[in-house]
């Protein structure tokens, strides 16, 4: 049975996402995982988040702290240092320093459009200089911030198709065939211009070895 | 053990009376059923932080015991502190972003001492409530022990006599005459009005270690994790020996009723294994 929480009666004491504790870090909106002022049960997704209530599905757990403990003991739950006052129109998320905010929703909407074009423009020039790894973890940043980012896979693929990554090219085309069709992908990868980049790097650095054996064969002569 | 667990099946099996009889060869459901019941995955779910830890540790999954956690309150009761636990169906709470789908056959390579059971174990210790709260539960649980994985035979008798279609156990729907509609009482003992997601999910426990790379049919992964380059790497081992990969996205708020893994693994099962 549906149950209705007014925002004020609750306080959040964690997410129900445990985000990748190493960098890089991917910005994310998390799932908050409330408490009830009242008697300290924990009220766990899935739940509708409105703007000043939160709705119960059928199937919504309200359970003991100790089964959250539990959870954030098997790292299936992270707990937030300390407890929050659940607030109106705010979202709990993860930015790409690794910390934890809570802010108004169109605050958290701007914040991850910034970072998700800022860490798409870091990719593009990843890129231009052949910094291939570089490109792609600051491809999965932007990816995170904004996965409905087609760019940011592209760039992903054009970095692992130079890095002769072909099973991994081969997942990034599964994740971007939610966006955009298989073709269109794949065409937007091998016109990127950075392959051009690298393939004229690559014939630079031939011909450039080929011109350092010719100078020295001819001063062996 | 062996023995007990078997008495067991061929007891439950024989109290899984349909609500309203139809003769067997009358209802085609019967072989729907019980095709169902032979195809459902064994699923394991395990939240982002750990995925590359799995693979650190030899691509395996481990007990909390092997992994150095205090063992659960059901593990201890029941004396089985090194069992990995999965349910039949769909990865599910609590939640996660990873989900593992292995083929049934992974029975191959399990222990003899593989038990199953057609609940949440942990959940009947600690908090489903019953029709008679004076039951044992411990002993509620050992009851309904079976072994694995002749236990499909019991959910095949459950998907054809106590659900309406093979998807109303993966959707947690309660259970239902599907002759008739009524809305029916628990056959293990839980209150009929107990909403929780596991109450009618099987779960089967298998002692020691399970490997990634045996019999995993399919991973079910969110887009921003597999889009990672060290997560990448894992993927692609796994996809090179023939795991389906699928992903799908964390809405990260409102939801409607199950969590966005569990709906993806529930898609994947109907659209591709269970069609």
């Amino acid at each position: 049975m549906e149950h209705m929480y007014p925002i004020g009666d609750l306080t959040i004491i964690g997410a129900m996402e445990v985000p990748v504790s190493t960098p890089p870090y991917q910005p994310q909106v998390l799932t908050p995982v409330f408490q009830l002022k009242a008697t300290e049960e924990v009220l766990y997704p899935p739940y509708h988040l409105h703007d000043d209530c939160v709705v119960s599905a059928p199937t919504t757990r309200t359970l003991a702290q100790r089964d959250f403990a539990e959870l954030v003991e098997e790292n299936s739950a992270l707990a937030l240092p300390t407890p929050l006052p659940a607030q109106k129109s705010h979202l709990l998320w993860f930015d790409d320093k690794g910390q934890i905010n809570y802010e108004r929703r169109s605050t958290v909407q701007q914040r991850l459009a910034y970072l998700a074009r800022t860490h798409l423009l870091r990719a593009e020039e990843h890129l231009q200089t052949q910094q291939w790894h570089d490109a792609r973890d600051s491809a999965a940043t932007a990816y995170s911030a904004d996965p409905t980012k087609v760019d940011a896979l592209v760039i992903q693929a054009v970095a692992e198709k130079n890095l002769g990554l072909s099973g991994q090219m081969a997942i990034t085309t599964e994740l971007a065939i939610e966006l955009i069709s298989r073709d269109s992908f794949s065409q937007l990868v091998h016109t990127h211009p950075a392959n051009d980049a690298s393939h004229r790097c690559r014939v630079f650095r031939q011909s450039a070895t080929y011109r350092s054996m010719s100078i020295e064969v001819a001063a062996m002569i | 053990m062996r023995e007990r667990l078997i008495a067991n099946l061929n007891r439950l099996l024989e109290a899984l009376a349909p609500h309203c009889e139809v003769p067997e060869h009358e209802n085609p459901a019967a072989a729907q059923s019980a095709s169902a019941a032979s195809l459902l995955p064994l699923a394991h779910a395990i939240p982002k932080d750990k995925f590359t830890d799995v693979f650190r540790s030899g691509a395996v999954l481990k007990s909390r015991n092997a992994l150095g956690l205090e063992p659960k309150e059901v593990d201890q009761m029941l004396g089985r502190v090194d069992d990995v636990c999965f349910y039949i169906g769909s990865a599910i709470f609590p939640g996660g972003d990873v989900g593992l789908l292995f083929s049934p056959q992974i029975s191959e390579i399990c222990p003899a001492d593989t038990v199953a059971t057609p609940f949440d174990s942990g959940g009947c210790v600690r908090k489903y409530p019953l029709n008679s709260e004076s039951t044992d539960r411990i002993q509620m649980i050992r009851d309904h022990e079976m072994p694995y994985p002749e236990n499909r035979d019991y959910l095949s008798g459950l998907l054809l006599s106590y659900f309406t279609c093979p998807e109303d156990y993966l959707n947690n729907q309660p259970y239902t005459c599907p002759t008739c509609s009524h809305t029916l009482t628990d056959p293990h003992g839980f209150a009929t009005s107990c909403p929780d997601l596991f109450v009618r999910q099987h779960e089967v426990r298998i002692p020691g270690e399970v490997s990634l790379f045996s019999h995993l049919a399919a991973i079910i992964i969110e887009s921003t994790l597999a889009s990672r380059s060290d997560v990448k790497g894992h993927l692609e081992d796994l996809v090179s020996q023939g795991t389906a990969l699928r992903t799908f996205k964390n809405t990260g708020a409102a939801m409607d009723g199950f969590s966005p893994l569990h709906e993806r693994c529930r898609q994947y099962i109907v659209t591709e294994l269970l069609n």
